[in-house]
């Protein structure tokens, strides 16, 4: 009987599997997408920091003055920034001539800037930045000019000090506080500001969900369509005479949808992974950190659990679900009614914080058994165990009734003669 | 033993009585048609024999064996092509044969016998190795024919063996279907609407019309008794009587 059974599940992955929508569409897609997606994103990183590498500014004096002398001065100072002082004229002309030296940004030092400076008022400075493009790229030049402003600010606010005050310490009157971070994670105190730690372990603790989520969807899009193409491809009724029980068909698909789900989950984390990495170069000191907080083995076990309990409930959901569909686009259609009500609830957990939600709402977004896997997966990092345990149960229940409600519909002639087009028109059927 | 007994049986969808108290018998190693019109309970006689659905009243058995209440033991025997039947389109014809014949092969020489005598059936040749989504519904057919008679069944449900198939094919099945029966000992219990394939192949006939049996025996003795000379001519005297 063993072999029998194994017959129906190669047999399942294998037409699965050769199914160029699923292969490419649940699989290879996946696979290839996210890793473009992260070289799309280092090539415009480099792109944009090789551009700002080699910073290039106009700038025209109409001050003529000592102290902007010294701001050109101070501009040139900047390593790899080069400085085009232009020669006096009106501000078209040196906007033409900015543009003609490819400068990011053209910087006009108006009249009475060096009276404005000497007399300790505020002065101004004037910039000009072509927008061509409006890309990542122009947006970062535009930073660069105005950080180089920026920093000139600082200067000024040194010298009126130094000016002012030359009894004092300019830089400590400029920063007087400097603040060591610590974080306390699990009881270790951990070298790193709070807001590192919660930035990287908000987005790790989106991905494993995320991952989750898909993997759901996926397997239940499978499972539906496991069953609603033996309708549309008229080969139901030899499966249903075959020497082997209704009810190990139906496990024979639950399995093969779940193998098949569980490669395109593995395609779209390695996916997902290689993408975030190239993502993950800003958490910067905490990143260092991540094997100090990793979650317990005991975590993985239960989220386990929780995954392929949560599978086999999708997954037979989706199957008593699409033993009523016509057709394989009728299956699909229910399920996207279907995935609704269990992605609402469990995108409410994985982006709020389920404690912060009221107790009511506690309540209503758990009585949904796909919401624990999400979860459960957010408390990685927090190491209390007891929400996964309770869903491993809470899940059983649920997976056995579902389980026991899908072998009684698949037993019955309704997996013969329902064919509900939900809420597509049906073509009038010639009687035989 | 009989291979066929069906007694009293009833099928009702709703309010549509689609097979209405009938009673016939299929004794082994022959090959019995049922015949009738499109919508005259046919194809849900032979669903009900076949385990896919189940009487409203009334008994069906297959060698002995309940199709309800031994639908494993009916299912482990039988052999059924349906009317309108399809392969799995990623899967190549030979994939396909070898998928259903590793469900009933004793062993992996049983198996490559299945395999052969399918590639001799449906002569599909190298055609076997490509995708059934590629195939034609001519060929198709003739990998569904070759799957329910290389399995050589105790008894070959066949609803509409030859349909679509063109003159030269449907004649090369109808004599494997003889073949069969004469070298193996297969039952044949089938239904079609070609009366002369229906002349050539089949031992005993039933005329069905509205879920009722009309008239049976031989073809001949079915021609005799409403004085027709042709089965052709003697289904519609059968049809217009009913």
């Amino acid at each position: 009987m063993a072999s029998v059974f194994k017959t129906l599940v190669v047999k399942e992955v294998r037409d699965l599997i050769k199914d160029p929508k699923i292969l490419f569409g649940m699989i290879l897609v996946p696979l290839m997408m996210y890793p473009v997606m992260g070289l799309a994103v280092n090539v415009s990183t480099e792109a944009v920091t090789s551009s700002m590498g080699g910073g290039n500014i106009a700038v025209m004096d109409l001050d003529g003055g000592n102290f902007s002398k010294v701001a050109i001065a101070y501009f040139r100072s900047i390593p790899n920034l080069t400085v085009n002082v232009l020669a006096p004229a009106d501000i078209g002309s040196a906007i033409v001539s900015s543009s003609n030296l490819n400068a990011t940004s053209l910087v006009v030092i108006p009249p009475g800037f060096s009276a404005n400076a000497t007399s300790g008022n505020p002065v101004t400075l004037l910039t000009y930045t072509p927008l061509k493009t409006f890309g990542v790229t122009e947006e970062a030049r535009a930073r660069l000019t105005s950080q180089i402003l920026n920093s000139f600010g600082s200067f000024l606010t040194e010298y009126y000090i130094r000016t002012a005050a030359p009894q004092l310490n300019a830089s400590v009157v400029m920063r007087p506080l400097s603040v060591v971070d610590s974080s306390i994670v699990n009881g270790k105190i951990l070298p790193i500001s709070p807001s590192s730690i919660s930035n990287m372990i908000f987005t790790q603790s989106f991905m494993m969900p995320l991952a989750v989520m898909m993997v759901v969807i996926i397997a239940m899009q499978i499972a539906a369509t496991a069953i609603a193409v033996e309708k549309e491809q008229k080969t139901l009724e030899i499966l249903l005479t075959l020497p082997v029980s209704r009810f190990n068909i139906l496990a024979s698909k639950l399995l093969g949808s779940t193998v098949i789900a569980a490669l395109g989950a593995v395609a779209s984390v390695v996916g997902l992974t290689y993408y975030m990495s190239s993502l993950t170069k800003s958490f910067g000191e905490a990143a260092n950190y991540s094997l100090n907080i990793s979650p317990p083995p005991t975590y993985y076990v239960i989220l386990g659990g929780l995954i392929f309990l949560t599978l086999a409930l999708a997954t037979s959901l989706a199957m008593v679900v699409a033993v009523f569909a016509e057709d394989v686009r009728g299956a699909q259609a229910v399920i996207g009614y279907l995935v609704f009500p269990i992605i609402l609830p469990s995108l409410m957990i994985m982006i709020g914080d389920l404690q912060s939600f009221s107790p009511a709402l506690q309540v209503v977004l758990l009585s949904v058994p796909f919401t624990y896997a999400f979860a459960f997966a957010k408390m990685a990092f927090v190491g209390d165990m007891t929400i996964g345990l309770v869903g491993l149960g809470y899940i059983s229940l649920w997976t056995i009734g579902i389980l026991y409600l899908a072998s009684r519909v698949f037993s019955s002639e309704k997996i013969l003669t329902a064919k509900f087009s939900f809420g597509r028109k049906r073509k009038p059927a010639m009687r035989d | 033993m009989n291979a066929v007994e069906v007694s009293k049986l009833r099928k009702v969808y709703s309010t549509i009585v689609a097979v209405d108290d009938i009673d016939f018998v299929v004794r082994e190693g022959e090959v019995f048609g049922l015949i009738g019109p499109n919508g005259s309970g046919k194809t849900t006689t032979l669903r009900i024999l076949a385990t896919l659905i189940r009487p409203t009243s009334g008994s069906a058995k297959v060698f002995g064996h309940d199709v309800v209440s031994e639908a494993e033991e009916v299912k482990a025997i039988i052999s059924y092509l349906p009317e309108e039947a399809g392969a799995y389109k990623n899967l190549t014809g030979e994939e396909y044969l070898r998928f259903m014949g590793a469900l009933y092969a004793r062993d992996r020489q049983d198996l490559e016998r299945m395999v052969d005598d399918a590639e001799e059936i449906s002569g599909l040749g190298e055609r076997l190795k490509d995708k059934t989504g590629t195939y034609s519904q001519g060929m198709k057919r003739r990998l569904m024919i070759s799957r329910a008679l290389m399995l050589r069944p105790k008894l070959a449900i066949l609803d509409e063996p030859t349909s679509g198939l063109d003159v030269v094919h449907a004649t090369h099945v109808r004599r494997l279907i003889h073949k069969y029966v004469r070298d193996f000992g297969v039952t044949v219990l089938l239904s079609s609407h070609n009366m002369l394939e229906v002349d050539y192949l089949c031992d005993t006939i039933a005329l069905i019309n509205r879920g009722r049996i009309l008239a049976f025996g031989t073809p001949a003795e079915v021609k005799r008794s409403v004085g027709a000379t042709n089965l052709e001519d003697a289904f519609m005297k059968v049809m217009q009587v009913g």
